[in-house]
Protein backbone atom coordinates (compact mmCIF):
# COMPACT_ATOMS: atom_id res chain seq x y z
CA UNK A 1 0.00 0.00 0.00
CA UNK A 2 1.23 3.85 -0.97
CA UNK A 3 1.42 6.34 1.52
CA UNK A 4 -0.09 9.63 1.18
CA UNK A 5 0.54 13.39 2.03
CA UNK A 6 -2.32 14.88 0.99
CA UNK A 7 -5.74 14.22 -0.42
CA UNK A 8 -6.95 16.84 -2.97
CA UNK A 9 -10.53 16.74 -4.69
CA UNK A 10 -10.51 19.07 -7.38
CA UNK A 11 -13.41 20.86 -8.72
CA UNK A 12 -12.53 21.35 -12.80
CA UNK A 13 -10.18 19.37 -14.68
CA UNK A 14 -7.58 22.44 -15.25
CA UNK A 15 -7.23 22.10 -11.82
CA UNK A 16 -6.59 18.62 -11.31
CA UNK A 17 -3.59 18.92 -14.04
CA UNK A 18 -2.56 21.49 -12.42
CA UNK A 19 -2.28 19.24 -8.54
CA UNK A 20 -0.85 16.99 -10.66
CA UNK A 21 2.07 18.58 -12.49
CA UNK A 22 2.96 20.65 -8.94
CA UNK A 23 5.02 17.90 -7.98
CA UNK A 24 6.57 14.51 -9.24
CA UNK A 25 5.50 12.28 -6.23
CA UNK A 26 1.76 13.59 -7.17
CA UNK A 27 -0.85 10.46 -8.65
CA UNK A 28 -4.01 10.58 -9.78
CA UNK A 29 -6.38 7.89 -8.51
CA UNK A 30 -9.38 6.09 -10.65
CA UNK A 31 -10.46 3.42 -9.01
CA UNK A 32 -7.34 2.67 -7.22
CA UNK A 33 -7.34 -0.69 -7.52
CA UNK A 34 -3.79 -1.27 -9.09
CA UNK A 35 -2.27 1.46 -7.22
CA UNK A 36 -3.57 0.35 -3.87
CA UNK A 37 -0.74 -2.24 -4.80
CA UNK A 38 2.19 -0.04 -5.36
CA UNK A 39 4.21 0.74 -2.27
CA UNK A 40 5.21 4.52 -3.30
CA UNK A 41 5.23 7.69 -1.38
CA UNK A 42 2.13 9.51 -2.71
CA UNK A 43 2.73 13.54 -2.37
CA UNK A 44 -0.26 15.01 -3.48
CA UNK A 45 -3.49 11.93 -4.19
CA UNK A 46 -5.73 13.81 -6.75
CA UNK A 47 -8.94 12.46 -6.93
CA UNK A 48 -10.98 12.45 -10.41
CA UNK A 49 -14.50 11.95 -8.68
CA UNK A 50 -16.83 14.79 -9.26
CA UNK A 51 -15.60 16.07 -12.77
CA UNK A 52 -18.08 14.70 -14.84
CA UNK A 53 -15.92 12.24 -16.59
CA UNK A 54 -18.04 9.20 -15.59
CA UNK A 55 -20.62 9.78 -18.61
CA UNK A 56 -20.58 7.96 -21.80
CA UNK A 57 -22.93 9.78 -25.07
CA UNK A 58 -22.57 9.87 -28.73
CA UNK A 59 -22.83 12.50 -31.52
CA UNK A 60 -23.51 11.04 -35.28
CA UNK A 61 -20.13 9.65 -35.92
CA UNK A 62 -18.86 8.57 -32.44
CA UNK A 63 -18.98 7.35 -29.04
CA UNK A 64 -17.22 8.86 -25.85
CA UNK A 65 -16.22 7.55 -23.05
CA UNK A 66 -15.38 9.73 -19.95
CA UNK A 67 -11.78 8.55 -18.00
CA UNK A 68 -13.48 7.97 -14.99
CA UNK A 69 -15.90 5.61 -16.66
CA UNK A 70 -15.82 2.27 -14.27
CA UNK A 71 -15.18 -0.98 -16.49
CA UNK A 72 -18.65 -2.00 -15.81
CA UNK A 73 -20.52 0.86 -16.65
CA UNK A 74 -18.43 0.21 -20.24
CA UNK A 75 -19.69 -3.50 -19.81
CA UNK A 76 -23.61 -2.76 -19.48
CA UNK A 77 -23.96 0.69 -21.11
CA UNK A 78 -26.38 0.99 -23.91
CA UNK A 79 -24.77 2.66 -26.04
CA UNK A 80 -21.66 0.68 -26.10
CA UNK A 81 -23.62 -2.71 -26.25
CA UNK A 82 -25.70 -0.90 -29.37
CA UNK A 83 -21.97 0.11 -31.35
CA UNK A 84 -19.44 -2.50 -29.48
CA UNK A 85 -20.59 -5.62 -28.03
CA UNK A 86 -17.39 -6.77 -28.21
CA UNK A 87 -15.73 -4.30 -26.06
CA UNK A 88 -18.48 -4.66 -23.32
CA UNK A 89 -17.64 -8.54 -23.78
CA UNK A 90 -13.97 -8.01 -23.56
CA UNK A 91 -13.88 -5.78 -20.53
CA UNK A 92 -16.48 -8.60 -19.11
CA UNK A 93 -13.66 -10.79 -18.67
CA UNK A 94 -11.59 -9.00 -16.48
CA UNK A 95 -11.68 -10.50 -12.96
CA UNK A 96 -14.93 -9.67 -11.31
CA UNK A 97 -18.36 -7.52 -11.10
CA UNK A 98 -17.37 -5.93 -7.53
CA UNK A 99 -13.40 -5.10 -9.08
CA UNK A 100 -15.26 -3.91 -12.41
CA UNK A 101 -17.77 -1.55 -10.71
CA UNK A 102 -14.13 0.12 -9.22
CA UNK A 103 -11.51 -0.05 -12.26
CA UNK A 104 -11.67 3.01 -14.72
CA UNK A 105 -11.20 3.08 -18.48
CA UNK A 106 -9.30 6.19 -17.99
CA UNK A 107 -6.79 4.32 -15.74
CA UNK A 108 -7.05 1.27 -17.76
CA UNK A 109 -5.40 3.07 -20.85
CA UNK A 110 -3.23 5.44 -19.91
CA UNK A 111 -1.16 2.69 -17.66
CA UNK A 112 -0.73 0.84 -21.03
CA UNK A 113 -0.54 -2.56 -19.23
CA UNK A 114 0.90 -5.58 -21.91
CA UNK A 115 -1.99 -8.04 -20.27
CA UNK A 116 -4.63 -5.21 -21.14
CA UNK A 117 -8.11 -6.39 -22.87
CA UNK A 118 -9.06 -3.14 -23.21
CA UNK A 119 -6.08 -1.68 -25.39
CA UNK A 120 -6.35 -4.04 -28.54
CA UNK A 121 -10.16 -3.24 -29.05
CA UNK A 122 -9.59 0.33 -28.86
CA UNK A 123 -6.98 0.21 -31.28
CA UNK A 124 -8.89 -2.05 -33.44
CA UNK A 125 -11.06 0.38 -33.55
CA UNK A 126 -9.20 3.26 -34.49
CA UNK A 127 -10.27 5.29 -31.48
CA UNK A 128 -8.57 8.52 -29.52
CA UNK A 129 -7.25 9.41 -26.28
CA UNK A 130 -7.38 13.16 -25.02
CA UNK A 131 -4.92 14.10 -22.66
CA UNK A 132 -5.04 17.28 -20.35
CA UNK A 133 -1.78 18.23 -20.25
CA UNK A 134 -0.84 16.65 -23.72
CA UNK A 135 -3.74 16.88 -26.07
CA UNK A 136 -5.32 14.50 -28.36
CA UNK A 137 -3.78 11.18 -29.63
CA UNK A 138 -4.75 7.91 -31.56
CA UNK A 139 -4.36 5.20 -29.17
CA UNK A 140 -1.90 4.05 -31.77
CA UNK A 141 0.52 6.67 -30.84
CA UNK A 142 -0.57 6.97 -27.35
CA UNK A 143 0.99 3.59 -26.92
CA UNK A 144 4.50 4.05 -28.16
CA UNK A 145 4.90 8.10 -27.19
CA UNK A 146 6.94 9.57 -23.90
CA UNK A 147 4.31 10.35 -20.98
CA UNK A 148 4.39 12.85 -18.55
CA UNK A 149 2.16 13.75 -15.68
CA UNK A 150 -1.22 13.56 -17.83
CA UNK A 151 -4.90 13.14 -17.07
CA UNK A 152 -6.88 10.94 -19.25
CA UNK A 153 -9.82 12.27 -19.77
CA UNK A 154 -11.85 11.01 -22.51
CA UNK A 155 -12.18 8.68 -25.35
CA UNK A 156 -13.77 8.68 -28.59
CA UNK A 157 -14.16 5.67 -30.79
CA UNK A 158 -15.57 6.45 -34.23
CA UNK A 159 -18.48 4.65 -35.11
CA UNK A 160 -18.60 2.47 -38.23
CA UNK A 161 -16.35 0.14 -36.92
CA UNK A 162 -17.15 -3.07 -36.27
CA UNK A 163 -15.61 -4.77 -33.36
CA UNK A 164 -14.94 -8.56 -32.61
CA UNK A 165 -12.93 -10.16 -29.90
CA UNK A 166 -11.42 -13.43 -28.50
CA UNK A 167 -8.81 -14.41 -25.77
CA UNK A 168 -7.68 -17.10 -24.22
CA UNK A 169 -7.27 -17.05 -20.36
CA UNK A 170 -5.63 -20.44 -18.70
CA UNK A 171 -8.77 -19.43 -15.76
CA UNK A 172 -11.48 -17.45 -15.22
CA UNK A 173 -10.15 -13.73 -13.58
CA UNK A 174 -6.56 -14.49 -14.72
CA UNK A 175 -4.79 -12.41 -17.56
CA UNK A 176 -5.47 -13.15 -21.16
CA UNK A 177 -2.80 -15.40 -22.87
CA UNK A 178 -3.08 -13.96 -25.50
CA UNK A 179 -6.60 -11.93 -27.46
CA UNK A 180 -7.35 -10.51 -30.29
CA UNK A 181 -9.09 -7.51 -31.16
CA UNK A 182 -10.12 -7.07 -35.45
CA UNK A 183 -11.72 -3.93 -36.10
CA UNK A 184 -13.40 -3.62 -39.79
CA UNK A 185 -14.83 -0.45 -41.41
CA UNK A 186 -15.96 0.34 -44.95
CA UNK A 187 -12.10 0.94 -46.00
CA UNK A 188 -9.92 -1.07 -43.99
CA UNK A 189 -9.26 -3.92 -41.45
CA UNK A 190 -7.17 -3.58 -38.40
CA UNK A 191 -5.73 -7.01 -36.82
CA UNK A 192 -4.64 -6.06 -33.17
CA UNK A 193 -2.90 -8.49 -30.78
CA UNK A 194 -2.23 -7.50 -27.33
CA UNK A 195 -1.06 -9.89 -23.89
CA UNK A 196 0.83 -11.12 -26.25
CA UNK A 197 2.61 -10.79 -23.26
CA UNK A 198 3.77 -7.46 -24.61
CA UNK A 199 1.53 -4.98 -25.07
CA UNK A 200 -0.97 -4.21 -28.54
CA UNK A 201 0.56 -4.59 -32.08
CA UNK A 202 -1.39 -3.70 -34.44
CA UNK A 203 -0.35 -6.70 -37.60
CA UNK A 204 -0.29 -4.09 -40.73
CA UNK A 205 0.83 -6.45 -42.95
CA UNK A 206 -1.52 -9.22 -42.10
CA UNK A 207 -4.26 -6.12 -41.61
CA UNK A 208 -4.01 -5.21 -45.68
CA UNK A 209 -4.03 -8.61 -46.98
CA UNK A 210 -7.43 -8.99 -45.23
CA UNK A 211 -8.36 -6.04 -46.34
CA UNK A 212 -7.44 -6.91 -49.91
CA UNK A 213 -9.50 -10.29 -48.73
CA UNK A 214 -6.65 -12.80 -49.09
CA UNK A 215 -7.73 -15.90 -47.11
CA UNK A 216 -7.33 -17.03 -43.45
CA UNK A 217 -4.03 -19.27 -44.41
CA UNK A 218 -2.33 -15.93 -46.38
CA UNK A 219 -3.35 -13.70 -43.27
CA UNK A 220 -2.27 -16.16 -40.46
CA UNK A 221 1.02 -16.56 -42.37
CA UNK A 222 1.47 -12.97 -42.51
CA UNK A 223 0.75 -12.95 -38.45
CA UNK A 224 3.08 -15.31 -37.86
CA UNK A 225 5.38 -13.50 -39.44
CA UNK A 226 5.41 -9.90 -38.06
CA UNK A 227 4.08 -10.03 -34.80
CA UNK A 228 6.54 -10.42 -31.96
CA UNK A 229 5.09 -13.04 -29.67
CA UNK A 230 7.07 -13.59 -25.96
CA UNK A 231 7.16 -16.06 -23.14
CA UNK A 232 6.07 -15.47 -19.39
CA UNK A 233 4.72 -17.51 -16.92
CA UNK A 234 1.57 -18.07 -19.01
CA UNK A 235 2.49 -19.12 -22.63
CA UNK A 236 5.51 -19.60 -24.29
CA UNK A 237 6.37 -17.21 -27.58
CA UNK A 238 5.57 -20.69 -29.32
CA UNK A 239 2.03 -21.55 -28.09
CA UNK A 240 1.33 -17.69 -28.61
CA UNK A 241 2.42 -17.92 -32.06
CA UNK A 242 -0.02 -21.46 -32.36
CA UNK A 243 -2.60 -19.36 -30.89
CA UNK A 244 -2.42 -16.74 -32.81
CA UNK A 245 -3.94 -18.79 -35.76
CA UNK A 246 -6.51 -20.41 -33.43
CA UNK A 247 -7.96 -16.87 -32.35
CA UNK A 248 -7.78 -15.06 -35.90
CA UNK A 249 -9.46 -18.47 -37.30
CA UNK A 250 -12.51 -18.12 -34.58
CA UNK A 251 -12.79 -14.56 -35.05
CA UNK A 252 -12.70 -15.54 -38.85
CA UNK A 253 -15.49 -18.30 -38.53
CA UNK A 254 -17.85 -15.81 -36.50
CA UNK A 255 -18.34 -13.45 -39.41
CA UNK B 1 -13.84 13.49 9.28
CA UNK B 2 -15.86 11.12 6.53
CA UNK B 3 -19.66 10.28 6.52
CA UNK B 4 -20.48 7.40 6.06
CA UNK B 5 -24.59 5.95 5.74
CA UNK B 6 -23.77 2.48 7.06
CA UNK B 7 -27.06 -0.02 6.83
CA UNK B 8 -29.08 3.09 7.56
CA UNK B 9 -27.10 4.26 9.88
CA UNK B 10 -25.14 7.36 10.12
CA UNK B 11 -21.12 7.34 10.61
CA UNK B 12 -19.14 10.72 11.17
CA UNK B 13 -15.22 9.12 11.61
CA UNK B 14 -11.51 10.05 10.99
CA UNK B 15 -9.85 7.98 8.35
CA UNK B 16 -6.39 7.85 7.25
CA UNK B 17 -5.96 9.32 3.71
CA UNK B 18 -4.74 5.77 2.52
CA UNK B 19 -7.37 3.84 4.78
CA UNK B 20 -9.53 1.36 2.48
CA UNK B 21 -13.21 0.77 3.48
CA UNK B 22 -12.68 -2.54 4.67
CA UNK B 23 -10.58 -1.59 7.78
CA UNK B 24 -13.15 1.32 8.14
CA UNK B 25 -16.03 -1.02 8.47
CA UNK B 26 -14.22 -3.26 10.67
CA UNK B 27 -12.87 -0.47 13.06
CA UNK B 28 -16.89 0.55 13.07
CA UNK B 29 -17.66 -2.93 14.05
CA UNK B 30 -18.83 -4.30 10.72
CA UNK B 31 -16.88 -7.66 11.56
CA UNK B 32 -18.95 -9.48 9.04
CA UNK B 33 -16.73 -7.79 6.30
CA UNK B 34 -13.83 -10.28 6.00
CA UNK B 35 -9.75 -9.67 4.88
CA UNK B 36 -8.75 -11.57 2.19
CA UNK B 37 -6.30 -11.34 -0.53
CA UNK B 38 -6.12 -7.85 -0.69
CA UNK B 39 -4.79 -7.86 -3.54
CA UNK B 40 -8.53 -7.65 -5.90
CA UNK B 41 -8.96 -11.16 -6.63
CA UNK B 42 -10.90 -13.32 -3.91
CA UNK B 43 -13.98 -11.01 -3.50
CA UNK B 44 -14.21 -11.85 0.14
CA UNK B 45 -14.60 -8.39 1.29
CA UNK B 46 -17.59 -7.52 -1.19
CA UNK B 47 -19.80 -4.45 -0.06
CA UNK B 48 -22.70 -2.70 -1.80
CA UNK B 49 -21.47 0.73 -2.19
CA UNK B 50 -24.77 3.11 -3.47
CA UNK B 51 -26.27 -0.48 -4.25
CA UNK B 52 -23.43 -1.91 -6.41
CA UNK B 53 -21.38 -4.36 -5.21
CA UNK B 54 -17.05 -3.31 -5.00
CA UNK B 55 -14.11 -4.50 -3.05
CA UNK B 56 -13.71 -2.92 0.16
CA UNK B 57 -9.85 -4.17 0.44
CA UNK B 58 -9.85 -1.72 -2.64
CA UNK B 59 -11.51 1.33 -2.21
CA UNK B 60 -9.93 4.14 -0.90
CA UNK B 61 -12.92 5.48 2.26
CA UNK B 62 -12.34 8.91 1.48
CA UNK B 63 -13.69 8.10 -2.02
CA UNK B 64 -16.90 6.65 -0.07
CA UNK B 65 -17.36 10.07 1.70
CA UNK B 66 -21.45 10.77 1.57
CA UNK B 67 -21.95 7.30 0.21
CA UNK B 68 -24.65 4.78 2.14
CA UNK B 69 -23.23 1.23 2.33
CA UNK B 70 -24.59 -1.47 3.20
CA UNK B 71 -22.77 -4.64 4.48
CA UNK B 72 -23.97 -8.32 5.48
CA UNK B 73 -25.68 -7.38 8.64
CA UNK B 74 -27.42 -5.08 7.24
CA UNK B 75 -28.77 -7.67 4.90
CA UNK B 76 -29.84 -10.51 7.72
CA UNK B 77 -33.11 -12.03 6.65
CA UNK B 78 -31.87 -12.36 2.90
CA UNK B 79 -28.32 -13.95 4.35
CA UNK B 80 -30.19 -15.91 6.87
CA UNK B 81 -32.32 -17.92 4.11
CA UNK B 82 -28.96 -17.80 1.33
CA UNK B 83 -27.23 -19.33 3.86
CA UNK B 84 -29.64 -22.53 4.56
CA UNK B 85 -29.59 -23.13 1.74
CA UNK B 86 -25.44 -22.63 1.06
CA UNK B 87 -25.53 -25.17 3.92
CA UNK B 88 -28.24 -27.54 2.80
CA UNK B 89 -26.57 -28.13 -0.81
CA UNK B 90 -23.19 -28.17 0.24
CA UNK B 91 -21.98 -24.80 -0.87
CA UNK B 92 -20.50 -23.81 2.51
CA UNK B 93 -17.51 -25.98 3.47
CA UNK B 94 -14.88 -24.42 5.52
CA UNK B 95 -17.04 -21.14 4.90
CA UNK B 96 -14.39 -18.79 4.54
CA UNK B 97 -16.04 -17.52 0.93
CA UNK B 98 -19.53 -17.44 2.11
CA UNK B 99 -19.48 -13.39 3.39
CA UNK B 100 -18.87 -12.06 -0.18
CA UNK B 101 -20.17 -14.21 -2.04
CA UNK B 102 -23.79 -14.04 0.14
CA UNK B 103 -23.13 -9.70 -0.75
CA UNK B 104 -22.48 -10.25 -4.44
CA UNK B 105 -25.59 -13.16 -4.80
CA UNK B 106 -27.65 -10.55 -2.88
CA UNK B 107 -26.57 -7.67 -5.37
CA UNK B 108 -27.05 -9.99 -8.24
CA UNK B 109 -30.50 -10.83 -6.97
CA UNK B 110 -31.03 -7.28 -7.00
CA UNK B 111 -29.52 -6.39 -10.62
CA UNK B 112 -30.24 -9.52 -12.87
CA UNK B 113 -33.70 -10.94 -14.09
CA UNK B 114 -34.11 -14.37 -14.35
CA UNK B 115 -30.21 -15.13 -14.75
CA UNK B 116 -29.38 -18.08 -16.91
CA UNK B 117 -26.34 -20.25 -15.01
CA UNK B 118 -24.16 -18.92 -17.55
CA UNK B 119 -25.11 -15.68 -15.99
CA UNK B 120 -24.66 -16.08 -12.41
CA UNK B 121 -21.55 -17.96 -12.80
CA UNK B 122 -20.51 -15.12 -14.91
CA UNK B 123 -22.02 -12.17 -12.44
CA UNK B 124 -19.88 -14.34 -9.42
CA UNK B 125 -16.81 -15.01 -11.39
CA UNK B 126 -15.23 -12.66 -8.64
CA UNK B 127 -15.42 -14.63 -5.35
CA UNK B 128 -12.97 -17.37 -5.57
CA UNK B 129 -13.91 -20.80 -3.42
CA UNK B 130 -10.99 -23.37 -2.65
CA UNK B 131 -13.71 -26.48 -1.87
CA UNK B 132 -17.15 -26.56 -3.30
CA UNK B 133 -16.20 -26.34 -6.86
CA UNK B 134 -18.64 -23.98 -7.22
CA UNK B 135 -21.84 -26.74 -8.62
CA UNK B 136 -23.10 -26.96 -4.88
CA UNK B 137 -23.27 -23.28 -4.71
CA UNK B 138 -24.70 -22.52 -8.11
CA UNK B 139 -27.71 -25.14 -6.67
CA UNK B 140 -28.25 -23.05 -3.64
CA UNK B 141 -27.88 -19.82 -5.46
CA UNK B 142 -30.57 -21.28 -7.96
CA UNK B 143 -32.76 -21.95 -4.88
CA UNK B 144 -32.24 -18.54 -3.38
CA UNK B 145 -33.31 -17.02 -6.51
CA UNK B 146 -36.57 -19.03 -6.67
CA UNK B 147 -38.08 -17.43 -3.39
C1 LIG C 1 -6.29 -8.46 -9.86
C2 LIG C 1 -6.37 -7.65 -11.13
C3 LIG C 1 -6.55 -8.31 -12.34
C4 LIG C 1 -6.65 -7.57 -13.53
N1 LIG C 1 -6.86 -8.23 -14.70
C5 LIG C 1 -6.97 -7.53 -15.85
C6 LIG C 1 -7.23 -8.19 -17.08
O1 LIG C 1 -7.34 -9.41 -17.16
N2 LIG C 1 -7.35 -7.43 -18.20
C7 LIG C 1 -7.23 -6.05 -18.17
O2 LIG C 1 -7.37 -5.42 -19.23
N3 LIG C 1 -7.00 -5.41 -17.01
C8 LIG C 1 -6.85 -6.10 -15.86
N4 LIG C 1 -6.59 -5.45 -14.69
C9 LIG C 1 -6.37 -3.99 -14.73
C10 LIG C 1 -7.68 -3.26 -14.48
O3 LIG C 1 -8.56 -3.50 -15.56
C11 LIG C 1 -7.46 -1.75 -14.38
O4 LIG C 1 -6.86 -1.31 -15.57
C12 LIG C 1 -6.56 -1.38 -13.22
O5 LIG C 1 -7.12 -1.86 -12.03
C13 LIG C 1 -6.39 0.14 -13.14
O6 LIG C 1 -7.62 0.75 -12.97
P1 LIG C 1 -7.95 1.57 -11.65
O7 LIG C 1 -9.12 2.44 -11.97
O8 LIG C 1 -8.03 0.67 -10.52
O9 LIG C 1 -6.62 2.49 -11.57
P2 LIG C 1 -5.82 3.11 -10.33
O10 LIG C 1 -5.34 2.04 -9.45
O11 LIG C 1 -6.62 4.21 -9.74
O12 LIG C 1 -4.62 3.76 -11.11
C14 LIG C 1 -3.64 3.01 -11.81
C15 LIG C 1 -2.60 4.01 -12.37
O13 LIG C 1 -3.20 4.87 -13.33
C16 LIG C 1 -3.11 6.26 -12.93
N5 LIG C 1 -4.38 6.86 -13.32
C17 LIG C 1 -5.61 6.61 -12.81
N6 LIG C 1 -6.57 7.26 -13.52
C18 LIG C 1 -5.92 7.95 -14.49
C19 LIG C 1 -6.35 8.81 -15.57
N7 LIG C 1 -7.64 9.05 -15.81
N8 LIG C 1 -5.40 9.37 -16.34
C20 LIG C 1 -4.07 9.12 -16.13
N9 LIG C 1 -3.61 8.29 -15.16
C21 LIG C 1 -4.52 7.71 -14.36
C22 LIG C 1 -2.87 6.21 -11.43
O14 LIG C 1 -2.17 7.36 -10.99
C23 LIG C 1 -2.03 4.94 -11.29
O15 LIG C 1 -0.71 5.21 -11.61
C24 LIG C 1 -6.50 -6.15 -13.50
C25 LIG C 1 -6.32 -5.51 -12.27
C26 LIG C 1 -6.25 -6.23 -11.10
C27 LIG C 1 -6.06 -5.49 -9.81
S1 LIG D 1 -9.87 -9.14 0.07
FE1 LIG D 1 -10.77 -7.84 -1.40
S2 LIG D 1 -10.74 -9.05 -3.18
FE2 LIG D 1 -9.73 -10.33 -1.76
S1 LIG E 1 -16.29 -22.99 1.21
FE1 LIG E 1 -14.15 -22.97 1.57
S2 LIG E 1 -13.47 -21.36 0.26
FE2 LIG E 1 -15.54 -21.57 -0.26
Amino acid sequence: MYTVRSYVRPESLNEAITELRSGKHNRVVGGGVFLKMQHRAIGKLISLDGLGLDQITETEDSVHIGGAVSLREIETNPIILEHFPALSYAVSQIVGVQMRNLAQIGASVFSRYGFSDIIPCLVATGAKVKLAHAGEFSVEAFLTMDRDWDILYEIIIPKGVTLSYDNLRQTNGDFSSLNLAIGKSSDQVRIVYGARPMGAFLAEQASAAAGQGKTLEQVTQLVKQEVPFGTNLRASAKYRRHLAGVLLEHLWEAE
Amino acid sequence: MITLTINGKVHQTEVELNEVLLDTLRRLGYKSVKRGCETANCGLCTVLVEDKPVLSCSLLSLRADGKSIVTLEGVRDEAKILGEFLAQEGGEQCGYCTPGLMMNTIAMKRELVDPTDEEIAHYLMGNLCRCSGYVSQLRAIRKYLEV
